[in-house]
């Protein structure tokens, strides 16, 4: 019943996903690059988080309403919101 | 001055010898005549501020998430034979600035000379936070890497190799675990060492650009040199601007820059810099158009691939991962869809029922004594040393009186509230409650961190309009600033508590008196989150129009806290701070009251006219005249509103007592008595409910429009700030007023 409690999910990733939205909690990916949408400011906080191509991400948890959600990535839990999280390309872990 | 006492139980005496203690001295705010400057840099919540307090006997606050320290702050102690003033800075991820408090950091390490930048580490992120060591160098080989947290990372199975880390680096590195002052004389060393020393250390560097990067570089360089020779940094900069860093292009612009380096402000040069600055800025453009598009993403890629190499080398990993994620865990429970919400709500509804549960007992003692015992000896003593009546009022009745009201209503409940949400600081939660909310703020058109701000509204306004710099985009800052008034104050919650027991627990049986009242004050408190989100809506959609900023917020690890250090620091500084700002505006406050009282112009006391010309918009709002006066005198202070509200109670209802001056007999003897008191002031339910959201709803006390004012640098927001929650909170409980009326 309380499945959230489980171990985490299989650490299988959807062929198609390209997008680091599309993961859901316990799957893991390698950064492909950051879109060209994300510019500026945006762009330089989601590097200096390291969200740089290269690193690997998981997904630990979304919050209550899915949106935002928790990537652990260089150690760090870092949330972001379904929108920036959309901008991150990913490959396959 | 107070040295260090020795702790022959301490661990650091196994790895110092102990004469160092004693050479410590711990100089508080003292930094007159510092020998050396000293700034903590580094990533957020590393433990800069803790490691600030080790050096310097400060209890600067701590805290465990991003952005708990917003302003620099200064404090100093002496080593061997020199002074050391230290600077504990924000905390930021990178030298690229984007927010406001990053800024105020990177600006210092940049401009404000340090002879030595401490860039303070989490032993348990390494390569992220050496991504910021590498280009913290680049500024500066003046430094030592302080890697924090290793009792954290050892508990994890990461163990750092100083030796291999502090070759990679160029600079010494140093391990320590800042709260139990693990490593902290080794620090003390090293600084020493680094201060003294003459010839910079060969730092290494990254910036070995590509050379068509470094041609462009190092002709902006010599370009800026030219312009600027007493500039440190320049190459530095030359490749910031090379990026169109927009912040430094700014600065260049309207002269902030020189401000920075010199210290003061220029005057008149405003038009030889702004044309050096244009054809500084001309050349930066060519020189730009000349580099790969990419060149930014590169150069960031490269210097975190630099530190992912330095990392790996230094980085030793010792038995198997922990089988079962602890944090993995908590998250689950604390952030999780299912249950981030309930949890939520049940830990502030415990956390206030606790308040109001444990701070009755102590109330009601506090009182006894301060109001039963003492009021009665100050008077007998001043009559038999033949005071004038009206000295003794003025005295004991005014200015005693007052503030022993203000200590009994306020100091027990905030000895409860506050050294609990330390330790849910402490734990890490904050952060995580913004995470939880972050999709109704996104839907209000606000930013996630505005949550923390509110906590630390909770706390303080004043705190919290500050706090409000963790958030980048200036919209949503705005909309954080005008709204954390809705966050009730720890002056205010006094009022909410004794008006909740009083007439709200009295509605039901004695056995749920407790509960009902701490869930009406849950109650209020949920309303100014709800006024909290329909404000920011509205503001967000007229005045302060736009997209949703971007939101990216660190969790910071699970701490379990140092509960009695927390308990002592939250006592000693939070609630005496408290404590002592209410005393301080009660004692002329209740001098005010008394003489307002008993001043009489054509036969009434000034209060009285006050009173009786108030009453009428005071019926129209559900309240009364007393009350409208009360929130006049208590402008300074929300603290003092019950306080003031009794005080003219008691003053214009009691009896005229002889020689006494006004209202001094009364049998408030007991906190109980309180209750007959309101009554005697025409209190009904409608009164208390209405008192309740109006000390929710109304204009932010003196100190938080002063801070609002220079946090914004605006009249118009500030006189926005100000008007708008009381125009709202006269429409609100004229309305509740007018409905309960028309329905009894
Ligand atoms: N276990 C452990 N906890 C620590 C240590 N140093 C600091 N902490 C805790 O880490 C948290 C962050 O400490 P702060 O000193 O506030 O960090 P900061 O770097 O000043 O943070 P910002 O001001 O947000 O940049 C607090 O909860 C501290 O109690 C340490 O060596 N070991
Ligand atoms: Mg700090």
């Amino acid at each position: 019943m309380f499945n959230i409690f489980k171990k985490k999910g299989k650490e299988v990733i959807h062929k198609t996903s390209t997008i680091l939205s599309d993961l859901i909690p316990g799957q893991k990916a390698f950064i492909r690059n950051l879109s060209e949408d994300c510019q500026g400011v945006e762009r330089q906080r989601l590097m200096d988080m390291g969200f740089v191509p290269g690193s690997l991400v998981e997904v630990e948890v979304s919050s209550p309403f899915h949106d935002p959600t928790a990537y652990r990535i260089k150690g760090g839990l870092i949330a972001l919101r379904k929108i920036q999280a959309s901008k991150i390309n990913i490959s396959p872990a | 001055m107070a040295s260090l006492k020795i702790d022959p139980a301490h661990k650091n005496c196994e790895s110092c010898p102990i004469h160092d203690k004693l050479n410590l001295q711990r100089l508080g705010v003292n930094a007159e005549n510092a020998d050396y400057i000293i700034a903590l840099a580094g990533n957020p919540n590393t433990g800069k501020s803790t490691i600030f307090n080790a050096l310097t006997g400060l209890r600067q606050h701590t805290g465990n998430w991003t952005g708990k320290t917003v302003a620099r702050s200064e404090g100093s102690y002496s080593y061997h034979d020199y002074k050391y003033k230290v600077i504990d800075l924000p905390g930021t991820y990178s030298l690229i600035s984007s927010s406001l408090e990053e800024e105020i950091a990177r600006n210092f390490v940049l401009f404000g000379k340090p002879d030595v930048t401490v860039i303070v580490v989490d032993a348990t992120r390494l390569e992220r936070n050496l991504n910021l060591v590498l280009q913290m160098l680049e500024i500066s080989s003046r430094a030592i890497v302080c890697v924090n947290l290793i009792d954290e990372a050892k508990k994890n199975g990461i163990y750092i190799d100083a030796k291999v880390l502090s070759r990679d680096l160029g600079v010494p590195v140093v391990l320590t675990a800042a709260r139990d002052e693990t490593g902290i004389y080794e620090l003390l060393t090293q600084i020493e060492t680094i201060a003294n020393s003459s010839d910079p250390l060969k730092a290494r560097s990254i910036l070995d650009l590509p050379t068509e990067i470094d041609k462009s570089v190092e002709s902006l360089r010599k370009i800026l040199a030219e312009a600027y020779p007493d500039l440190p940094n320049l190459k530095w900069l030359a490749s910031r601007l090379l990026d169109g860093d927009s912040s430094l292009i700014e600065a260049l612009k309207n002269g902030d820059l020189e401000q920075l380096i010199s210290g003061k402000s220029i005057e008149n040069a405003s038009e030889i810099h702004e044309t050096k600055a244009a054809s500084i800025l001309e050349s930066a453009d060519k020189f730009r158009k000349k580099l790969p598009a990419n060149f930014h993403d590169r150069l960031v890629e490269r210097t975190f691939h630099e530190a992912g190499k330095i990392a790996e080398k230094a980085v030793v990993r010792k038995g198997e991962k922990r089988r079962f994620n602890l944090d993995l865990f908590l998250d689950k429970v604390f952030i999780s869809p299912l249950f981030g919400y309930p949890v939520m709500f049940l830990l502030f509804a415990l956390m206030f029922w606790l308040t109001i549960a444990g701070a009755n007992v102590p109330s009601a003692m506090l009182f006894d004594l301060l109001v039963g015992t003492i009021h009665p000896l100050l008077k007998s003593g001043a009559e038999s040393m033949n005071f004038p009546w009206w000295l003794s009022g003025f005295l004991i009745d005014g200015m005693y009186l007052s503030t022993a009201w203000v200590i009994s209503v306020m100091l027990p409940p905030m000895a409860i509230f506050f050294p609990m949400f330390t330790l849910l600081e402490d734990f890490g939660y904050l952060p995580r409650v913004a995470f939880n909310m972050d999709n109704l703020f996104k839907k209000a058109g606000a930013h996630g961190k505005q949550v923390m701000t509110m906590m630390m509204g909770f706390g303080c306004n004043a705190a919290g309009v500050v706090a409000t710099r963790i958030i980048d985009s200036p919209r949503e800052r705005l909309i954080a600033i005008i709204t954390n008034n809705f966050a009730i104050c720890n002056g205010r919650w006094p009022t909410q508590i004794l008006l909740a027991t009083i007439f709200i627990g009295a509605l039901v049986p004695a056995h749920l008196a407790g509960f009902v009242s701490a869930m009406a004050v849950v109650g209020v408190a949920l309303l100014g989150v709800l006024l909290t989100f329909l404000v920011s809506y509205g503001l967000s959609k007229t005045v302060l129009k736009g997209q949703p900023s971007v939101f990216s917020l660190e969790l910071p690890p699970y701490r379990v806290p140092k509960f009695w250090q927390t308990l002592y620091t939250s006592l000693i500084d939070r609630t005496m701070f408290v404590l002592w700002r209410a005393v301080v505006f009660a004692l002329p406050a209740g001098a005010i009251i008394w003489l307002i009282s008993n001043i009489n112009i054509s036969g009434e006391p000034i209060a009285a006219h006050m009173i009786h010309f108030l009453d009428p918009m005071g019926w129209f709002l559900g309240l009364n005249g007393i009350i409208l006066v009360a929130y006049i005198v208590a402008i300074p202070a929300n603290e003092i509103v019950i306080p003031t509200i009794l005080m003219l109670i008691v003053l214009m209802t009691g009896a005229q007592g002889h020689n006494a001056g006004a209202g001094v007999i009364f049998d408030a003897t007991s906190i109980d008595s309180l209750e007959g008191i309101l009554k005697n002031g025409g209190f009904t339910l409608l009164t208390a409910v209405n008192l309740m959201l109006f000390s929710l709803i109304h204009n932010p006390c003196s100190t938080t429009i002063y801070t609002i004012f220079k946090e914004t640098k605006s009249v118009k927001w500030t006189l926005v700030s100000t008007f708008m929650p009381i125009a709202l909170g006269i429409i609100v409980t004229a309305s509740i007023a007018l409905i309960w009326r028309l329905a009894s």
